[in-house]
């Protein structure tokens, strides 16, 4: 069943009628690893947006769990269901990477438990140990700021991940850690991830690949699993 | 509550910016706080002299109405003037606008069984002594001086009791205990009087020890018996002296109007002591105001500069305002946090503001006054108005008397009040409203989407 659909979405900046996004209509399962490919100028940003809730649909529907987000709390939604990684991270630059990770819980309204050990264990899943993680995000690598990035997003465990360009600027070893990370997440934990890209490589590596043309998007392939270990 | 863990994480976060918006309003506070605590002591002590000096009411003789109605003649002098007699003095003592009524009140008197000093053989002299009786404790200002005392027994406390001189008691061999019969001249009232004290006089030597004194008994102060007033009042006084003090200065209208009704001539005018309280209040008005103006620029300038940096750090926190509202954070949240912020750094600065201005409050409001009070007595000098020495005056009629010399206010004891820590808490507070309302006005005008795409 999926977890978000998206029925004849259209979308314009106001005050324009060129239509950046046109009749989208999509449907994302949890347990899966999506790409969504297009060239730069495309809508990919724009439909991140729309399915993250940090902007409205003009026109259609993006329904999460089949309710529609134009009526729902965009901002609880923001908050518990859905966690956003950022193409420019879009981190606290003077908070430290852990008090980033335990502002993301603290929204979310994550109840009990130690919320920095959560958040260092959180932190130590994606490759940041206990000494990066209390040091200011602004004197942390772009590698490391995008797995603060990936730790604040999983921090309210969230049933949607959406990252956009998340190897953007990471050297191969890391981009392969951290889409290894995505893949984890998809098909062990069962969450939905969606990767806005337009890499190829990192496409490839996903379990569905659409394409986002003319302000359409489409469905293009299926892949074969990958084993993210080797 | 993490909002405000949050607000202080972020303060030590932004070093140099709040750093910067801190010692402004710290700057803005001490000042405003030394205004605040010198105007609200110098408040006071305005209130307080207002009250003394507006609350004292004098009758005046009031010439221009004495004139038109024929009452009065340049020649003639008062020809038609009543003087007011003893019994209105009392009725109009008994007032509901009167907290106080200071009254003296005398009755010429002779003594049947004893014998005056200084006494003489004149068979037209009417009356041998005065009766005189007070409803202050101390009676006349006679025994706050020093120049009288009393020697023997204690002050007198009710009706018919009576404090006599050492001189007269040991004339007429009379002691504590005894009992003395005065009467009235003409009347022959009698008063059985008993004696509780003795007093001596250090002033009045007598004609026998004074060769230039005339050697009359109503000119000896030591034949003077003194009671209580209601002792005088039952015995019929021939003249009484009287200062009535309102409860409020704002009563003298309803008063005045009281005392029409009951009497009081046209040809009287109430009077307050407007001079006296501009002659020692004055220098402590003239402070107030300068410290008001001051306290309103230096809000006024806060307020602008207050602004004007908030705006620049609203500007580079805006992404921030972004982020938070992108991870979910409500608008309502964000604005608590930078409410929160500016509140913990204004209750930071309003605490060391405190101790700094409860400091340096006393020696700027002695600074100040002291130029006051050299302004006012430069203007004195210049022949613009006394200050320094100002003959107040009681005027004519019944006007018990202010003091003949007053001198300004010196001194400002600047003191911490209440109403002065809530004046400079609401002040700062203000403050803090003031310097996050350019952040709630952008948190509430701008969507998350807008500000992330505007900053990538």
């Amino acid at each position: 069943m999926s977890i978000l659909e998206l029925t004849n979405v259209s979308y314009a900046y106001s005050g324009t009628t060129n239509q950046v996004l046109r009749g989208v209509n999509a449907s994302f399962e949890q347990g899966k690893l999506y790409a969504v490919m297009g060239r730069s100028g495309a809508g990919k940003s724009t439909l991140l947006s729309l399915i993250s809730g940090l902007d409205r649909a003009s026109s259609g529907q993006v329904n999460f769990n089949g309710h529609d987000l134009a009526k729902m709390d965009r901002d609880d939604y923001r908050a518990r269901s859905i966690g956003v990684i950022f193409q420019g991270y879009n981190l606290l630059g003077n908070a430290t990477a852990i008090d980033n990770v335990v502002l993301s819980m603290n929204i979310s309204g994550v109840k009990g438990g130690d919320k920095r050990r959560k958040a260092l264990e959180l932190l130590e899943q994606v490759g940041i140990d206990a000494e990066t993680a209390s040091r200011v995000v602004l004197k942390l690598s772009g590698g490391e700021q995008q797995r603060v990035g990936i730790a604040r997003a999983l921090a309210h465990d969230p049933a949607v991940i959406i990252a956009d360009e998340p190897t953007g600027n990471l050297d191969y070893d890391t981009e392969k850690q951290i889409l290894a990370i995505f893949a984890e997440l998809a098909h062990e934990h069962n969450k939905c991830v969606i990767l806005v890209t337009h890499s190829k490589k990192v496409a490839a590596a996903t379990d569905e690949i659409w394409g986002l043309n003319h302000a359409t998007l489409t469905f293009v392939k299926e892949n074969t699993r990958r084993d993210w270990s080797k | 509550m993490y909002l405000l863990t949050n607000a202080a994480k972020n303060l030590a976060r932004n070093k140099g910016r709040n750093l910067l918006v801190g010692v402004i309003l710290f700057t803005i506070i001490v000042a405003a706080s030394v205004s605040v605590l010198i105007n609200s002591t110098a408040g006071a002590v305005i209130s307080d002299y207002k009250s003394r000096f507006g609350s004292q009411v004098f009758l005046d003789l009031d010439y221009e109405k004495a004139i038109a109605a024929g009452n009065y003649d340049e020649y003639e002098g008062a020809k038609g003037v009543q003087d007011l007699t003893p019994d209105q003095n009392f009725k109009f003592a008994d007032s509901k606008y009167l907290h106080e009524t200071k009254m003296t009140a005398s009755a010429m008197i002779n003594f049947p069984d004893a014998v005056p000093l200084d006494n003489i053989d004149d068979p037209d002299l009417q009356a041998r002594g005065y009766l005189i009786g007070s409803n202050e404790p101390n009676i006349s200002k006679d025994f706050e001086s020093g120049a009288r005392k009393i020697v023997e027994g204690r002050a007198v406390q009710a009706p018919n009791e009576a404090i006599i001189s050492k001189q007269f008691a040991e004339l007429n061999k009379l002691k504590i205990g005894d009992n003395l019969d005065i009467v009235r001249t003409g009347n022959k009232k009698e008063l059985p009087l008993k004696i509780v004290g003795i007093f001596e006089d250090n002033t009045m030597l007598g004609a026998e020890n004074n060769p230039y004194m005339q050697k009359n008994p109503l000119l000896n102060r030591n034949n003077e018996i003194l009671v209580g007033i209601d002792t005088v009042k039952e015995f019929g006084a021939s003249y009484v002296d009287a200062s009535y003090f309102l409860n409020s200065p704002d009563d003298l209208d309803a008063f005045e109007a009281e005392l029409r009704d009951k009497g009081l001539p046209d040809y009287y005018k109430l009077r307050t002591d407007e001079a006296g309280y501009q002659a020692v209040v004055g220098p402590v008005e003239g402070l107030t105001k300068l410290t008001t103006t001051f306290m309103i620029v230096v809000l006024a300038l806060g307020a602008v500069i207050l602004l004007l940096i908030s705006t620049l750090a609203v500007r580079e926190r805006k992404y921030e305002i972004g982020v938070l509202r992108a991870m979910g954070m409500r608008k309502t949240g964000v604005a608590i946090g930078f409410v929160a912020e500016m509140l913990i750094m204004t209750l930071f600065c309003l605490a060391i503001g405190f101790a700094v201005s409860a400091v340096i409050s006393q020696p700027i409001a002695d600074s100040l006054l002291r130029n006051q009070i050299e302004l006012a007595a430069e203007t004195a000098k210049n022949g613009m108005g006394g200050v320094t020495s100002i003959n107040a005056g009681a005027g004519a009629g019944t006007g018990a008397g202010a003091d003949s010399a007053l001198t300004p206010l010196s001194q400002l004891t600047v003191a911490l009040t209440a109403g002065a820590i809530s004046q400079i808490s609401l002040i700062a507070l203000a403050l803090a409203v003031v310097s996050s309302a350019v952040g709630i006005v952008y948190i509430t005008r701008f969507e998350p989407m807008k500000i992330l795409s505007e900053r990538n």
